[in-house]
């Protein structure tokens, strides 16, 4: 579950930073121009950026401005003391930067100069040509008056008085500038942080221009590569991972179930060979003997049994009426000396029975047949076999002693079976032929007519085998077997 | 329950992670860190400028009508221009109006900040064969135009002092300056003493002889005498003009100073007599009959150059204009 649960995540999360990375990319791709615009603002009909703003983004800028119905847009590029003198004491929108990706930040001029000083004086009795000349207090107090014909024409009587906004257009210090009904359009290059925009709205007007700067960009997108390629490897590495525990793993299971069932069906087939349990797990089940098995047997007849269950048990209660495979698989594993064996063995003995395995494995009265001879085949071709591996069955002194069934087993224990004469023997295979099996043969002959158990293992002739192996395998104990050997046996 | 709730939350930090790395620094203002003060106009503005100069002087020698020449002349050149185009008018003959080529070959441009500004220029040669003019070009105000605001003939063969090329800029020099041998001002006056004394001026050894000084003094005894044979007087006096002084350091710190004087010339004969004003004089005179007296009233500009403090160079003129602006008769 947990590998899953591992596998998809990894495959999920590849995906989407793959996908995060290439909508990097494009989706969430970043566009190639800025556009940064000053909004609207009527504090004054004049707009300057500060020195650099113009570049803030990129030396090429597009300038645009739009003004309200009616009014001449003007946009003029100068030094920035050209447009300040040119601003001169005129309120101007003045545009220090950018307060986001959208967004110019905006010092609006204090509003108290001409808002105030122009109405106040709108005609000027005499001195209309002084504007500047507050001194008629009557002025103000009715702006109505009928004006004298002295009264410039931006003062019409009778009206709020209109200031034509100033006009920048056509100043010798400008080094470009556009002029536009409504809006204007001006490209530059800011290659001079000193030169700035000064942009205005001619006409009877009090609104700043509304100011676009738009930037080229250069769009970087540093995800696009390592999303993908992290995202690719993540999927990768799911998928590799998925391959190996669903797909190759089940199966590399099987093989490994099957070699299990194998070699324990191979003992199963001998269990004489296996009087006692190896270091293996699965001779762990063993060491107890079958003193489990009759403890399992009650327990598992107790519900619902198989076929399979059921006969097992009776072979385990066949098995534990008999006094050979009582002796064998009842004997405590410690009483098995290990390292006692292995001296006891002439060396030229022990050498053989490696390569002369096979032979030893079969059971009882056949027991020189080898496994891949059919029954029935045994007395004619044993001979010969017998004689190419230098097997000779009449040597063994009591081939009908139980004790002699395992020599291994018999030379250590030789003081508790003083019949045993083995050593007298100098090959002693044909004493590992266990004899007192008749119960096993019917099931393991039949059944596994292919099973390499003849197979070479050696530790089954000279000693406790590998694995251990029971006399007996007990089903309900092996959680591991497939279902497939299952209804093999239930066959 | 936790476990996609944790998930959902890798997710989405992951994802605003992502989102806030698609979203680039906000630039910041960066100014050039140059403080130098640049010059008042490029060589191309100027060369704008000085086109919309010769368009107002072509158009006002087309229409002779002075009232166009306000847009783009100023100061001695307006008054100038303004005579030469009344006389042209009274005459009928506009070949006597100057030749003023708007295309330069070399010019000089302060790098200021403040206003009024003034960038002096050296014409092509006129076709009429004439010597260059060195024109001075002038913004009194931001919300004004560069006009031109005098215009002076060079002395054949005079050298014009080195300066600052115009991409640098160069500064302007007030009139009271005193890093030169004589501030500008001084100088005016000096040389209006000059002329008005000739060489009898206690400032003749400070300036060279020149075309215009030496023109002077021969007109001066010229009428001077010619006034003693009819028992009559004559005056000549060179009046600087307060506040028309326009300086420019040159490359090796002096001035070149331009300066408006005004002339005044009576000539007065003996009772009776009758002094006939010439052609230009008379279209000055409105018309009104010659009597015994004419004062001719004169723009006169100057180029001076003045050395900068300490130097050995002599004080030099370099050029001038000098035109009838008005006549009158008593």
């Amino acid at each position: 579950m947990l590998q899953k649960i591992v596998t998809v995540a990894l495959v999920l999360t590849g995906l989407v930073l793959a996908g995060l990375g290439v909508a990097s990319g494009t989706v969430w791709r970043p566009s190639d121009t800025v556009t940064l615009s000053s909004g609207e603002h009527d504090s004054a009909t004049l707009l300057m950026t500060e020195p650099g703003v113009l570049g803030l983004v990129d030396e090429s800028v597009t300038i645009g401005a739009s003004g309200p119905e009616g009014a001449t847009v003007v946009l003029a590029i100068g030094r920035a003391s050209d447009v300040q003198g040119w601003i001169g004491a005129d309120p101007a929108v003045v545009v220090t930067g950018a307060t986001d990706w959208e967004t110019l930040s905006v010092d609006e001029p204090v509003p108290a100069e001409t808002d105030t000083a122009a109405p106040t004086d709108p005609a000027p009795p005499e001195d209309a040509t002084e504007p500047a000349a507050p001194a008629e207090p009557a002025a103000p107090a009715d702006p109505a008056v009928p004006a004298d014909p002295a009264v410039p024409e931006d003062a019409a009587p009778g009206e709020v008085p209109v200031v034509v906004s100033p006009d920048p257009a056509g100043s010798d210090m400008w080094m470009v500038e556009a002029v536009g009904e409504g809006s204007a359009e001006l490209e530059w290059s800011a290659s001079s942080s000193d030169q700035v925009l000064l942009a205005a709205t001619v006409g009877e007007t009090t609104q700043a221009p509304v100011v676009t700067l738009t930037w080229p960009r250069e769009v970087t997108t540093p995800w696009v590569l390592p999303g993908v390629a992290l995202g690719g490897l993540l999927v990768l590495v799911g998928v590799v991972l998925g391959y190996l525990w669903f797909v190759a793993g089940p199966r590399r299971d099987k093989r490994r179930t099957g070699a299990a069932s194998t070699s324990r069906t191979a003992r199963a087939a001998s269990p004489a060979a296996d009087g006692s349990p190896g270091s293996s797990s699965s001779a762990l089940h063993d060491a107890n003997g079958a003193g489990r098995d009759a403890d399992l047997a009650p327990a598992a007849s107790a519900s619902g049994l198989t076929r399979r269950e059921l006969r097992e048990q009776a072979e385990r209660a066949h098995l534990q009426q008999d006094p050979d495979v009582q002796q064998a698989t009842s004997k405590p594993r410690r009483s098995w000396p290990w390292t006692g064996a292995i001296p006891a063995v002439s060396p030229r003995g022990e050498g053989r029975p490696k390569t002369a395995a096979v032979p030893v494995v079969p059971t009882e009265p056949e027991a020189h047949r080898p496994g891949w001879l059919s029954e029935g085949t045994a007395s004619a071709s044993g001979s010969g076999w017998r004689q190419a591996w230098g097997v000779r069955p009449g040597s063994a002194a009591d081939a009908a002693d139980p004790t002699a069934a395992n020599p291994a087993v018999a030379f250590p224990t030789a003081g508790e079976n003083p019949g045993g004469q083995a050593p007298r023997v100098l090959d002693p295979r044909p004493a590992t032929q266990p004899h007192g099996l008749p119960p096993a043969r019917p099931e393991t002959t039949p059944r596994d007519p292919h099973e390499p158990w003849p197979a070479p293992d050696p530790g089954r002739v000279q000693g406790p085998p590998p694995r251990g192996g029971g006399v007996r395998r007990r089903p309900p104990v092996q959680p591991d077997r497939t279902p497939a050997e299952n209804h093999e046996e239930d066959r | 329950m936790k476990r996609p709730l944790r998930r959902a939350a890798v997710l989405a930090s992951a994802g605003a992670l992502l989102l806030s790395a698609c979203a680039p620094e906000l630039p910041t203002v960066t100014v050039d860190a140059e403080t130098v003060v640049a010059p008042v106009v490029s060589p191309s503005q100027n060369e704008e400028i000085h086109a919309s100069i010769a368009e107002v002087l072509a158009a006002g020698t087309e229409t002779l009508d002075p009232a166009v020449l306000a847009p783009r002349l100023t100061g001695p050149a307006l008054a100038l221009r303004t005579a030469e185009l009344t006389v042209a008018a009274a005459t009928g003959v506009k070949d006597a109006i100057t030749e003023v080529p708007m295309a330069v070959q070399s010019e000089v441009i302060p790098a200021t900040d403040t206003w009024p500004r003034w960038t002096f220029a050296v014409s092509e040669r006129p076709q009429n064969l004439q010597t260059e003019r060195l024109l001075v070009t002038e913004q009194a105000a931001p919300r004004e135009q560069y006009k031109l605001w005098g215009w002076l003939r060079l002395f054949p063969g005079v050298t014009l002092p080195a300066f600052p090329s115009a991409a640098i800029g160069t500064e302007e020099i007030a009139p009271d300056d005193a890093s030169l041998v004589l501030s500008p001002v001084d100088a005016v006056a000096h040389y209006a003493d000059v002329l008005n004394s000739g060489d009898a001026s206690a400032f003749a050894a400070e300036f060279a002889a020149d075309p215009l000084r030496d023109q002077m003094n021969a007109r001066r005894a010229d009428r001077t005498a010619l006034a003693a044979t009819g028992a009559g007087t004559y005056t000549l006096v060179f009046t600087p003009t307060e506040g028309a002084v326009r300086s420019l350091r040159t490359a090796e710190g002096g001035a070149l100073v331009i300066a408006q004087l005004t002339s005044s010339e009576t000539l007065a004969g003996e009772p009776g007599a009758v002094i006939n004003p010439t052609a230009t004089e008379s279209a000055f005179t409105a018309g009104a009959a010659p009597s015994n007296s004419l004062t001719v009233g004169r723009t006169a500009l100057v180029g001076i150059y003045v050395p900068a403090a300490g130097s050995t160079e002599p004080i030099s003129v370099v050029g001038s204009e000098l035109l009838t602006t008005s006549a009158s008769v008593p």
